[in-house]
C-alpha cells in the first residue's frame, strides 16, 4: 500500500509514561510514605467535604458521588478520621429505669467517659445498699422492733380470741378451729368436753334453745372479731411499711447523697438518683437475698405472711431488681478522642436505628430498657456516619427513617413492627434522642442525579455534592503526586517494592483503561488490584522486585481470565461463520468496528456494513431503525448521512435516490454513531459505484459537513480489527481509519505497534471523509469547482453523476407520468 | 417413690405429724431434710379430728368464716369432705418433695384423737416431728394440744418447730444438765453438728458452779473421745427466761434438750419451747 500522509507512526500509538525526572529507581526509595499516603487529584471533592464538614447549618449533609472504584470511601474516611480527631469527643448516651413510665425509658446524656463510671457506681451503690440493708435487717434492734409490730397483731387476735374464749367457756361453749374458719363446741360442765350428739339429744327443748342462743350469741361476737382482723392487718402493714422506710432511708440515704455529690454538675443524674431513692425505699426488700431454695408452695405460704413485712426476694426476683437500676450505656466515649466517624456498611433499620431486644421467657417475650441497643446513628452522634447510598436505598424503611431523623434531629427507638403495628406485643418507648449527625452518603452519580429529581426532600437533607473524578491530567506534579500515592499503597498492603519501569507500566494501564493516554486514571480500586496481581506474579517467580513484565503478566492474565467471549466472536469470524473480508474491493462494502462491553472489560469486534441504492424521494433507510434494532443515536447518524448528501451533491436536483444500510449479521442491535462514517463510505461507494478496500475498517461519526469526529474505546476497536487480521494472515495492506482527534487517546497494545513499525499494519487518522474515501477507494476525491461539480474522475465526481442521472431519470418519469395522466383526461376519462 | 434405705442409721423411720397448718408445713419440709440426711423412710399422718367430726353431727354446729360475713350450718359430709381435701393436699406437697429429694415416703389418714393417734403411729418411728402451732385461733402463739401430749407422753425423740430449719453450718445447741440421757443428747448433738458441718455449742446447766465444772468435765470427756471441737457455756440455776434468752442469742438453729428430767420436766419444758423460736429436739 502506498505511504499515505495521515498514517500514524509508532510512535504515536502509545505514549508512554515518563518518570526518569523522578529520580527514583524502586519504590522503597520514597520515604514518610505513611503521612503521604493521601489522595490526590480530586480537588473539587476535598473542597466540598471541606465545606460539608465545617458548616453547622441544617441539612448540609454530604452525598459523595463518583464512579465505582474510584476511592471515595478511603478518601472520605481518612478525611473525616483526620478531621475528627480535632473535634469535641460527644457526650455518652444511657438509658436508665423510668419509675414513673416503666414502657418510656429515661435518656441520660452524660460527659465523655461518665456513663460507664455513673454504671459502675450504680453497681456498687446496689450492692452497697443490699450489704446496708442486710446489716440494718440482721441488727437486733430491728428484730426486736419488727416482731413488736408483729407481736402487737397478733396481741390483739389473741386478746380478742382469748376474750372470745372465755365468754364461750362461761356459757358453756369452746371455740374450736375447723378446716374453713372456727366453731363453738358446747362442753359438758363437768369434764368441759365436747357434747356428743347423743347427749344432746337427751337435753331437753329449753336447754337445747339455750344452748343454740349462746351460741349463737357466740357467733356474733366472733364475727365482730372477725370482721375488725382486715383492719388490724392494714394497721400493722401501715405500721411495718413505715418501720421499714424510716429503716431504708437511714440505710440508703448517705449513700445515695454520696453519689449526687460526685454527680453534682449532672442535673438530669441527680434527678434520676432522687427517683432511685425513692423508688427502692418501697422496694428495697427485692434486693435482699432470699429464700430460693424453698419448695414453691412454701414460698408461696410465707409471700401469704409477708404481707407488708421486710421478706427477703428470691434469686430470680432479685436479679430483675438489681436490672431495674442498671444504668445501661449505650454509648461510651470513655476511650474515645475527638468526634466519632462510623461507617456502617450494613444499614439495616436496626442496625442504623437501634432496637430493642426481646427475651423469651416461658414462651412470652419481655424486654426492658438494658435490652436497647444502640444503633450506628447512637454511636455516630455528635461526629460523623458514612453510608452507602445504595445500601441506604435498598433496604427497607431505612431511608425514610434516615431523613425523619435528619429532619427532626430527633432519634427514636421503634421497632418496624410496632410502626406498622404489625404487633401488638407490649414494648418500649425509649426517649427520644437529640441527635447531631453529619451524615455522608456515598453513590454513583446517577443516584444522586435520581434522588435529587424524584426526592424533594433529598435537596433540603443533602445540600453539600462532593463530586469525585476518575481521571487526571498527566502533568509533571500530578504524576510525582500519583508514584508516590502507589508507592505508599506500596508500602501500606506490604507489597514487594515497584520498579520505576513497574510503576509507569500501571499508571500507562490506568490511561489506557480510561481510554485517554493524556490521563491519569484515579480509579484506585484497579490500581490496588493491579498493584496486588502484580506482587503475586513477582512473588510467583522468585522475584525480590516487581518489574514492567511481571505488571505486564498481571495485565495479560486479567485480559486472558476475561475475554472468553471475545475468542468466541474471533473463532466465529475466522470460520467465515460472521463474515468479514480482510482482503479485496467490493462495492457499497465497508468493515465498521464496535465495542462490546462485558463489565470492567471491553473488546473491538468489525461489523460488515453495506448498502444498496435505486431510484427514490431522497430518503437514506437505517434498516436496524426499521425493524427496532438501532438505537436514536444510531439513527441520528444515519439520518446526518441523509443531510451531508443533500448539502453536498444535490444542491440544484432533488435527492432522487432511496437507500439502505444495514449491518450485516447483527442480531443484538446498534447503538452509537460511531459507525456514521463506515456507513457514508459504504454508501458513497455505492452510489458511485466504486470497490471499497476490505483490509481496511473504519470508526469515526461523521458530521453533515463530511467531518470525522471523535469516538470512545478507539484502542479496543483497532485491537480487534487487529486480532482478526492476524488470525487471517496479514497482509501488509491492511489497517484501520480513525478520527484524527482520537490520536491523543492511542494506548495501544505492543504487538500491534510491532505491526506497524514494520509495515504490517497500518493506522490512518483522518480528518475528513474526503480523505478516507481516497484511502479506501485509491482514487482522488475531487474539488468542487465555481459551479459546485467536481471532476469526473474524482471519487466525488462519480456520485455527484450518478446522483444527478437519478435527479434526471426521477424528472423523466415524473414528467412522462405527467402527460400519460393528461392523455387520460383528455380521452374522455 | 424411692426405694427403702436399708443401711445403719441412728434415725431409719421418721413420722411427721401434717395438719396443713403453716408451721406442719414447715416440720414436713424439715422432715424431708433430715430423712435425706439420714437416709430414712418418712411416713407422714394425717388425723381426721373425731372432735371435729362429732360437732358437726351436732344440729347447732355452725361454721364461722374469717372471710365471709355470716356463719353457715356445716353437715358431717361436708367435714368429712374438709378433711379428706387437707389430707390430698398434704399427701400431694409429701410426694412432691419427698420425690424431688429421692426420699422414700409413705403417706397415712386416720381418723381419731390427734395426740393418741400421733402417740400411736410415733412408737415405733426413731422421729417424730411436728409443727409446734397446729390448726388454732388466729393469735396462738402457744404449743398446740398435741405438742403437749407429745411431750408428756412419748418415750422417743421428739422435733418441734415451728419454722423450717436451716441444718448447714448453723450452730446446734446441746442443753446438758448431767442426767441419764445426757450423753445420748451429746452423741444426737455430735452426730447433727458433723452431718451439717455445723459448730456444737454444750449448755451446762447446775445449780452450782461447782456442779457445772463438773458437768462440763463430763461432758468433755464424752466429747474427747468423738474428736470434736465444741463450745461451752455455763448456766446456773437459770430461769426459765434466762435460759430461753441465752439459747437465742447462740442460735437460731436446733436445740437438743433432755425431755423431762431435772429442769426439763412437764409444764416448764412447755413453756421453755414456747419461749423461743428454735425447733426444739427432745430426747428421753
Amino acid at each position: 500500500m502506498p505511504e499515505s500522509g495521515l498514517e500514524l507512526k509508532p510512535g504515536q500509538l502509545y505514549q508512554k509514561c515518563q518518570l526518569d525526572e523522578l529520580e527514583f529507581d524502586t519504590t522503597d526509595d520514597f520515604e514518610n510514605l505513611a503521612e503521604s499516603a493521601h489522595f490526590i487529584g480530586q480537588p473539587r471533592a476535598e473542597q466540598a467535604l471541606d465545606f460539608g464538614i465545617g458548616i453547622e447549618r441544617e441539612g448540609y449533609n454530604i452525598f459523595a458521588l463518583g464512579d465505582q472504584g474510584a476511592g471515595k470511601h478511603t478518601f472520605i474516611r481518612d478525611l473525616l478520621h483526620r478531621r475528627a480527631k480535632k473535634e469535641k469527643t460527644p457526650k455518652d448516651i444511657c438509658y436508665v429505669t423510668n419509675f414513673e413510665k416503666q414502657h418510656a425509658p429515661r435518656l441520660l446524656i452524660l460527659k465523655a467517659g461518665k456513663g460507664k463510671a455513673l454504671a459502675e457506681d450504680m453497681k456498687r451503690l446496689i450492692e452497697d445498699i443490699r450489704n446496708a440493708m442486710q446489716g440494718a435487717l440482721e441488727n437486733e434492734e430491728y428484730q426486736n422492733r419488727a416482731q413488736s409490730i408483729m407481736e402487737e397483731m397478733h396481741e390483739k387476735q389473741k386478746q380478742a380470741f382469748e376474750e372470745l374464749r372465755q365468754k364461750a367457756r362461761k356459757r358453756g361453749l369452746e371455740p374450736v378451729p375447723t378446716p374453713g374458719g372456727m366453731a363453738f363446741a358446747a362442753t359438758k360442765d363437768e369434764t368441759k368436753e365436747p357434747l356428743s350428739s347423743e347427749e344432746y339429744e337427751k337435753l331437753s327443748d329449753e336447754e337445747k334453745k339455750g344452748i343454740e342462743d349462746k351460741i349463737e350469741e357466740m357467733q356474733k361476737e366472733a364475727h365482730r372479731i372477725a370482721q375488725n382482723m382486715p383492719k388490724w392487718q392494714r394497721e400493722i402493714r401501715v405500721k411495718q411499711k413505715a418501720f421499714n422506710h424510716e429503716v431504708t432511708e437511714f440505710a440508703i440515704d448517705p449513700l445515695i447523697n454520696e453519689l449526687k455529690e460526685k454527680y453534682a454538675d449532672h442535673e438530669a443524674v441527680c434527678d434520676y438518683l432522687q427517683d432511685v431513692r425513692n423508688d427502692l425505699i418501697e422496694n428495697v426488700r427485692t434486693l435482699l437475698p432470699g429464700l430460693q431454695q424453698q419448695a414453691p408452695q412454701q414460698q408461696a405460704q410465707h409471700a401469704s405472711h409477708s404481707q407488708g413485712g421486710m421478706e427477703p426476694a428470691s434469686s430470680g426476683a432479685m436479679e430483675q431488681a438489681e436490672r431495674r437500676y442498671h444504668v445501661n450505656v449505650l454509648v461510651d466515649h470513655s476511650k474515645s478522642e475527638g468526634a466519632p466517624v462510623v461507617y456502617e456498611m450494613n444499614p439495616t433499620y436496626q442496625n442504623l436505628f437501634g432496637r430493642v431486644e426481646h427475651l423469651a421467657q416461658m414462651g412470652a417475650l419481655i424486654t426492658d430498657f438494658t435490652m436497647i441497643r444502640a444503633g450506628a446513628m447512637h454511636r455516630a452522634n455528635g461526629g460523623y456516619l458514612i453510608l452507602d447510598a445504595i445500601r441506604v436505598l435498598t433496604e427497607p424503611f431505612v431511608w425514610d427513617g434516615l431523613k425523619r431523623s435528619l429532619r427532626s434531629g430527633k432519634l427514636k427507638i421503634e421497632s418496624i413492627g410496632q410502626m406498622y403495628s404489625l404487633i401488638s406485643t407490649v414494648s418500649l418507648e425509649p426517649e427520644a434522642l437529640p441527635v447531631k449527625v453529619k451524615v455522608v452518603l456515598i453513590g454513583i452519580p446517577h443516584f444522586y442525579y435520581l434522588l435529587r429529581y424524584y426526592d424533594p426532600d433529598f435537596g433540603q437533607l443533602f445540600k453539600v455534592q462532593a463530586d469525585f473524578a476518575l481521571q487526571m491530567d498527566k502533568s509533571r506534579e500530578n504524576l510525582s503526586e500519583f508514584v508516590r500515592l502507589i508507592a505508599g499503597a506500596i508500602h501500606k498492603e506490604n507489597l514487594l517494592p515497584f520498579k520505576q519501569e513497574a510503576v509507569a507500566r500501571v499508571i500507562e494501564r490506568g490511561s489506557r483503561l480510561l481510554g485517554d493516554s493524556k490521563k491519569i486514571s484515579l480509579h484506585m480500586e484497579e490500581v490496588s488490584n493491579l498493584l496486588n496481581e502484580a506482587d503475586y506474579w513477582a512473588r510467583k517467580n522468585g522475584a525480590s522486585i516487581v518489574e514492567a513484565g511481571h505488571v505486564q503478566k498481571a495485565i495479560d492474565s486479567w485480559i486472558h481470565r476475561s475475554d472468553r467471549l471475545r475468542e468466541l466472536m474471533q473463532e466465529q469470524i475466522e470460520r467465515d461463520i460472521v463474515m468479514i473480508d480482510t482482503e479485496g474491493s467490493h462495492v457499497g462494502q465497508v468493515n465498521g468496528l464496535s465495542v462490546i462491553s462485558l463489565g470492567d472489560f471491553a473488546f473491538g469486534r468489525p461489523s460488515r456494513i453495506t448498502a444498496r441504492i435505486r431510484l427514490g424521494k431522497g430518503e437514506v433507510v437505517d434498516i436496524e431503525r426499521e425493524v427496532a434494532m438501532g438505537g436514536p443515536i444510531h439513527s441520528k447518524g444515519v439520518l446526518i448521512l441523509s443531510g451531508f448528501l443533500g448539502g453536498r451533491y444535490s444542491l440544484e436536483n432533488p435527492l432522487s435516490l432511496s437507500a439502505s444500510l444495514v449491518f450485516e449479521q447483527s442480531y443484538g442491535g446498534v447503538e452509537g454513531d460511531s459507525a456514521s462514517s463506515a456507513e457514508l463510505y459504504a454508501l458513497l461507494s455505492a452510489i458511485a459505484d466504486v470497490p471499497v478496500r476490505q483490509s481496511l475498517a473504519i470508526t469515526g461519526s461523521v458530521n453533515q459537513h463530511g467531518r470525522i469526529q471523535p469516538i470512545g474505546g478507539v484502542n479496543e476497536k483497532i485491537e480487534g480489527f487487529f486480532d482478526i487480521c492476524v488470525a487471517k494472515g496479514l497482509t501488509g495492506e491492511q489497517g484501520v481509519l480513525i478520527p484524527e482527534s482520537n490520536i491523543q487517546h492511542l494506548m495501544l497494545r505492543q504487538d500491534v505497534i510491532d505491526a506497524v513499525e514494520a509495515g504490517k499494519f497500518h493506522i490512518h487518522a483522518v480528518k475528513t471523509i474526503d480523505q478516507g474515501l481516497e484511502i479506501l477507494t485509491g482514487m482522488t476525491a475531487g474539488e468542487p469547482d465555481d459551479t459546485g461539480a467536481y471532476p469526473e474522475e474524482s471519487i466525488n465526481g462519480k456520485v455527484q453523476q450518478r446522483l444527478k442521472e437519478f435527479a434526471d431519470r426521477r424528472k423523466r418519469f415524473a414528467r412522462e407520468a405527467s402527460e400519460s395522466k393528461k392523455d387520460d383526461f383528455e380521452s374522455g376519462h | 417413690m424411692s426405694e427403702k434405705y436399708t443401711g445403719h442409721s441412728p434415725i431409719r423411720r421418721i413420722l411427721v405429724a401434717l395438719d396443713a397448718s403453716t408451721s406442719s408445713l414447715n416440720a414436713l419440709q424439715t422432715a424431708v431434710d433430715l430423712a435425706t440426711r439420714f437416709e430414712a423412710e418418712l411416713l407422714g399422718l394425717f388425723v381426721e379430728d373425731i372432735n371435729l367430726l362429732r360437732l358437726a353431727q351436732l344440729p347447732f354446729a355452725r361454721e364461722i368464716s374469717f372471710f365471709l360475713s355470716r356463719s353457715r350450718r356445716i353437715a358431717p359430709q361436708e367435714m368429712e369432705l374438709q378433711l379428706r381435701t387437707q389430707a390430698a393436699r398434704i399427701r400431694k406437697v409429701l410426694a412432691q418433695t419427698s420425690e424431688r429429694l429421692n426420699v422414700s415416703w409413705e403417706f397415712r389418714t386416720v381418723r381419731g384423737d390427734v395426740g393418741s393417734e400421733v402417740l400411736s403411729a410415733g412408737a415405733d418411728t426413731d422421729l417424730v416431728v411436728m409443727g409446734k402451732i397446729g390448726r388454732s385461733l388466729p393469735g396462738m402463739q402457744r404449743s398446740g394440744s398435741t405438742v403437749r401430749t407429745l411431750l408428756l407422753q412419748r418415750t422417743g425423740m421428739t422435733m418441734i418447730l415451728k419454722t423450717r430449719v436451716q441444718f448447714i453450718r448453723t450452730p446446734v445447741v446441746a442443753v446438758y444438765d448431767d442426767t441419764v440421757s445426757a450423753g445420748k443428747i451429746l452423741d444426737t448433738a455430735v452426730y447433727l453438728a458433723q452431718l451439717h458441718d455445723a459448730p456444737l455449742i454444750v449448755f451446762i446447766v447446775a445449780e452450782t458452779v461447782e456442779e457445772a465444772e463438773a458437768y462440763k468435765h463430763h461432758a468433755s470427756e464424752h466429747l474427747r473421745h468423738l474428736g470434736i471441737q465444741v463450745g461451752f457455756r455455763q448456766i446456773i440455776k437459770p430461769t426459765l427466761s434466762e435460759l430461753a434468752d441465752r439459747i437465742r442469742r447462740d442460735t437460731m438453729g436446733p436445740v437438743i434438750i433432755p425431755c423431762l428430767e431435772g429442769w426439763f420436766e412437764g409444764e416448764k419444758l412447755c413453756s421453755l419451747i414456747d419461749e423461743i423460736a428454735n425447733p426444739v429436739l427432745l430426747i428421753r
